[in-house]
This record gives C-alpha cells, structure tokens and sequence, in this order.
C-alpha cells in the first residue's frame, strides 16, 4: 500500500495538530483540563529542544531543568524586582541562557556517554542553589512571589484560555522551527554526528561546533518554556526545577520515542498528564506510574510513538498479505 | 613523471606509549594515481592513515597537503582542503537512509545553517535540491540509486563499503584514502571494487590505498609503497615491489 506523498509530508501533521490544538477547548468539560494542557504545552517545548540533542544528536543532558529555571528566574526577577514587561524578560531570557549554555556548552561537550551525564547534571544542581541562596533576587528556598501577569505590548492574557492559545502558539513556532531544522543539512550533520563522530569529521561536518549549537538551542526552547511557566504561575521555586525534573524530562524523550520530535510531545502529553489520573491509586500513585513506565519501555524499547507506528504497520502488513493470498 | 606530489609526510611518527607504530615515515602521493600502501599487520598502516587525516595527533614529524601544512588542523578542515577517507571497521550512518549518507558527504559543499534552515530561506530550499540530486548522481556512479531510500545499516555488507565510498566522493575530494575497501568483500564484489576505483581515478581523484588483498592491490596500483614496523622498506611499481627482498622478508620472515 502507497501512502499519499501529502500525508507524509511533515507538513501536513503540523496543520492537523494545529487545528486539534485550535478546536480543542469547547470540548473540555472542565476548566482544569485547560490548566493540564498549558503545563503539557510548557513541557513538549522542553522535551522537543532535548529530543534534538538527546534523541537527534545523542548527546545526554540532566540540567535542562536548569535551563528551563533560568528562563523562568530571568523572566520573574526582572518582573518582581524592576517591574520589566514580559516581553522584555523573553528577550534577555533568551540571550542570557543562550549565551550560558554556549559557555557552559563548550567545555561540556567534549566529554562523552556518562562524563557528559554528569558534568550536565553538576550544572543543573548548581544553578539550583544559586535559585536558593541569592536571596535578595529569587528570594531563596521559600520562592519569588510578585511576578506580573501576562501582558505583550498592552494584550493581557487574562483568562487560561488565552494563556492556552499563547502556549500553543509558541510550541507551534518551536516544532515548526525543529521539524525544518531536522529536515535540512544540519539535521543531517546532527544524525551523522550520532551516528559516527569520526565519520563526521572527515567529511567536514564541525562536530564539536553543532553539538554547542543544538545544546544553545535546546537551552533556548527550555527558556522560552520558562518565561511562559513564569507568567502563568507568577510565581517560582527553586524546588519545581531540581534534579527530578530534569530526569522527568529526559524520560518524556525516551518515552515518546527518542528521534522523533512527535514522539517529545507525545511523552511530554503522558508524563504531566498520567500523575494526574493516577490520583485514584491514592499512595500506589508512583508505584503503577513506575510500573507503566517499565512496561513501555520492555513492550516498546524503541518507545511509544515508534511502538505504535511498528503496530499499525503490523496490522497493515497481516492486512495487505491476506489480500495477496486471496489473489490467484 | 609529470604527476606533481599532491600529499607528502615528511619524519612522521607516532607512539602510543611505548609502541612506536610510525618511524620516521617519509610518504609521497602523486596526484591522479592511484597509490598502495601495504604491509604486514600491525605495520602501521591504519595508524598513517589516522595521523594524516587527523583523527589522531602524530608524536612527531609533519604532513604536507598540497604544499601546505595540515599536520595540526582539526580533521573537518582537511577534508574542506579535499582530503577524505574511508574506515576500515565501517563507520556509516546506520540509521539514516543512503541518499542522506550520501548527502553527509556534501556537508562542505552546501551552507545552510541553524538559522536560515529553520525558516528554510528559499535558497537553503533550492540548495536542498541541489544536494539531493547531486548525491543521486553520486549513487548512479557507483550503481546503488535503487537502494537510495533504504536504511543503510540494513544493507548487504558488500553495498555499505560502496556506500561508504559514494559517501567519500561526494564531498568532492582531491585524495580520497580507502583503508581496506575490500576487506569481507567475495572475489566478484572484489573485482567491480577494483574497475569502481580505477574510474574514480579516471575522474581525476587522487587514490591512497591500503589493503590486504594483494591481487587488488596489484591490479589497480600505480605505485607501492611497502611499511613494516613503522618503517617504509619498500617502493615502486607493484611489480617490482612483488619482488624486492625486503618485503619478501617482511612478510615471510628472515630464512
């Protein structure tokens, strides 16, 4: 069976996601769920920045939820303490963990496998205590309250409804961004570099400069997460960006299927929104999330999204030979 | 000779702590040639072939590209100088598809950034084109465009040493290295190896062979340079070198 060129174009995924994601509210029966899918929206932004440097490039980060508490503490302290607009807390959010991770990038990156896991990880924690002891800005262990509402050139985005269609907006515009960076030369020489560092090179590719350019990029997608938390908590703690999210995150990648920037959303979908209908476990809540977890992972090693697309091919494999059969 | 030198090591040597795999190696390619190092094993054939497309650092001694010093560029440099190679142990792109192996390859002759691809500006699109129909070109050359869409770590093993070689052409190369591209390969494969890297010199690339197959070796080369134990023991036409008492020693033992 031929699939249509259309329907393989990534192109015509992005339109159907962004007319679910435009038609959906009037079909949530409680206002809660629009709170959920802003947190999955803030999320899949993450998880698709690392899934290009994890399930792309294969490079491994546990400090991406530093990242993503930079882009927040930038955003809330320059709100709280200077009373700057949002969209100026997005601007040097955006630089200033751009040019940090660039910095911290460089050395970082020319370490491998569990060197890099852990110099990425010490990263994550010491940003963390930074969060909790400059107390005059981020107002320490107990959190910064006072960060301004939503509001971009005069519009505020007053009711979570509107705050939902900035989230969706914005994880547009990042898979939009990822889907034609993975598609182009340098997706390519990203792939490449995962799948043989020295065969990269000698074929031109710059290793070292695309590994620092897709960990800029990802820290960057994380801050832009970061800025869009911020305002729409308006306020931030140094415990919602510790070592267990930036682990939360990775698994969001794996999850969903590594390589696969629909896979990221998908696992950033599952692992904010199942905690919450595992309420009902009441304190087996972690236990049958782990135990979900373990059975995707032996069940679908590649994970959910792939596991999946292998099953549908299944089916219309068993389908299609049926057919032949039938056939003289 | 009208052949002008187009790489050359002069002294090169290489230590790994207390193994000295080069020896003050002296080494000249001629351009448009197709050029064979041979040896025993462990003579440091692999080893030569990693300091000079800087994969790794030479304990001592330099290596000349094209009259120019490449012996500390960092190894995507040299290839932008023209200067590619294959692996001994394959290194492809295991789960990408041929043509974007291929396409790797042209890395160097194409721009596109993070920047102008993730807003695909209309060149980075017409430069995709180009790329992309170059490399088809590239796989016709060395008969593989029928398996252009299939995964490369699937294929048969005789096709991933093409494919690695196609790879190589791609980036458009003045020398391209080939360490062992016969090695696993049947004797039919072996021989449409051999007629392939005679028209890639025809084509006006510079070849550097290492390899164990002697009858390949002997059929495609212009010149033979034999090393053992670090040291060069050896040269000329293969058929001179076929009989030369050295390598006869190198590789048989003293009587």
């Amino acid at each position: 069976m031929k699939i249509p060129r259309i329907v393989r174009s990534p192109y015509a995924g992005f339109l159907l996601f962004s007319a679910v994601l435009a038609f959906l509210p009037p079909f949530l029966t409680n206002e809660y769920y629009l709170n959920l899918l802003i947190f999955i929206g803030i999320h899949a932004i993450i998880a698709i920045g690392l899934d290009l440097l994890l399930g792309y490039t294969g490079q491994i980060s546990l400090g991406h939820a530093a990242f993503f508490g930079l882009g927040a503490y930038i955003t809330g302290v320059l709100s709280a303490k200077a009373s700057w607009p949002p969209i100026a807390g997005l601007v040097v959010a955006l630089v200033g963990v751009g040019i940090l991770a660039y910095i911290i990038g460089i050395p970082t990156l020319k370490l491998h496998g569990h060197y890099l896991a852990m110099a990425t990880l010490g990263f994550g924690i010491i940003v963390q205590i930074f969060f909790k002891e400059l107390d005059f800005l981020t107002g320490g262990p107990s959190g910064l309250v006072g960060i301004e509402d939503m509001t971009i050139f005069g519009y505020a985005f007053d009711s979570d409804l509107k705050y939902y269609y900035l989230v969706c907006v914005s994880l547009l515009l990042t898979l939009l961004l990822s889907i034609n960076v993975v598609r182009s030369r340098v997706g390519r020489a990203l792939r490449a570099i995962h799948g043989s560092e020295v065969a990269s090179s000698v074929l031109g590719v710059n290793v070292s400069r695309y590994k620092v350019g897709i960990f800029v990029l990802s820290a960057v997608y994380a801050a832009l997460a970061g800025w869009l938390y911020s305002h729409y908590m308006t306020f931030v703690s140094p415990s919602s960006f510790g070592f267990m999210f930036s682990i939360k995150l990775v698994t969001m990648v794996v999850i969903g299927s590594l390589g696969s920037i629909w896979g990221a959303i998908f696992g950033a979908a599952l692992l904010t929104s199942m905690p919450e209908f595992l309420h009902v476990f009441a304190n087996y809540e972690t236990t049958v999330f782990g135990f979900i977890l373990v059975t995707v992972m032996v069940f679908m090693p590649r994970g959910l999204l792939r596991g999946l697309e292998d099953m549908i091919i299944r089916v219309f494999k068993s389908l299609s030979d049926h057919e032949t059969v039938k056939e003289p | 000779m009208s052949h002008t030198i187009v790489l050359n090591t002069v002294g090169l040597s290489k230590d790994f702590g207390g193994v000295k795999a080069l020896r003050e190696l002296d080494l000249e390619v001629r351009e448009r040639l197709i050029q064979a190092v041979i040896g025993p094993n462990g003579a440091g054939k692999t080893t030569l072939f990693n300091v000079i497309s800087g994969v790794i650092a030479p304990t001592g001694g330099t290596v000349f590209f094209k009259g120019e010093e490449i012996t500390d560029l960092p190894t995507h440099r040299i290839a932008h100088r023209g200067l590619t190679r294959t692996f001994q142990n394959l290194q492809l792109f295991a789960d990408m598809t041929v043509l974007e192996n291929v396409m790797v390859g042209m890395h160097h002759k194409s721009r596109g950034g993070f920047f102008a691809s993730a807003i695909k500006a209309p060149w980075v699109i017409a430069e995709e084109r180009r790329v992309r129909d170059e490399s088809m070109e590239w796989l016709r050359f060395v008969g593989m465009e029928e398996h252009s869409a299939t995964v490369a770590g699937s294929l048969p093993f005789g096709n991933q040493r093409i494919l690695e070689l196609a790879r190589g052409l791609a980036s458009r190369p003045e020398l391209l290295m080939l360490d062992e591209p016969a090695a696993g390969l049947n004797t039919r494969e072996t021989q449409d190896l051999a007629q392939l890297i005679i028209r890639i010199k025809e084509s006006g690339v510079t070849v550097l062979l290492v390899e164990h197959d002697m009858e390949l070796v002997m059929s495609v080369s212009d010149h033979v340079t034999v090393i053992d134990q670090g040291h060069k023991i050896a040269e000329g036409e293969p058929d001179s070198v076929r009989n030369d008492e050295n390598v006869l020693k190198a590789y048989l033992g003293e009587e």
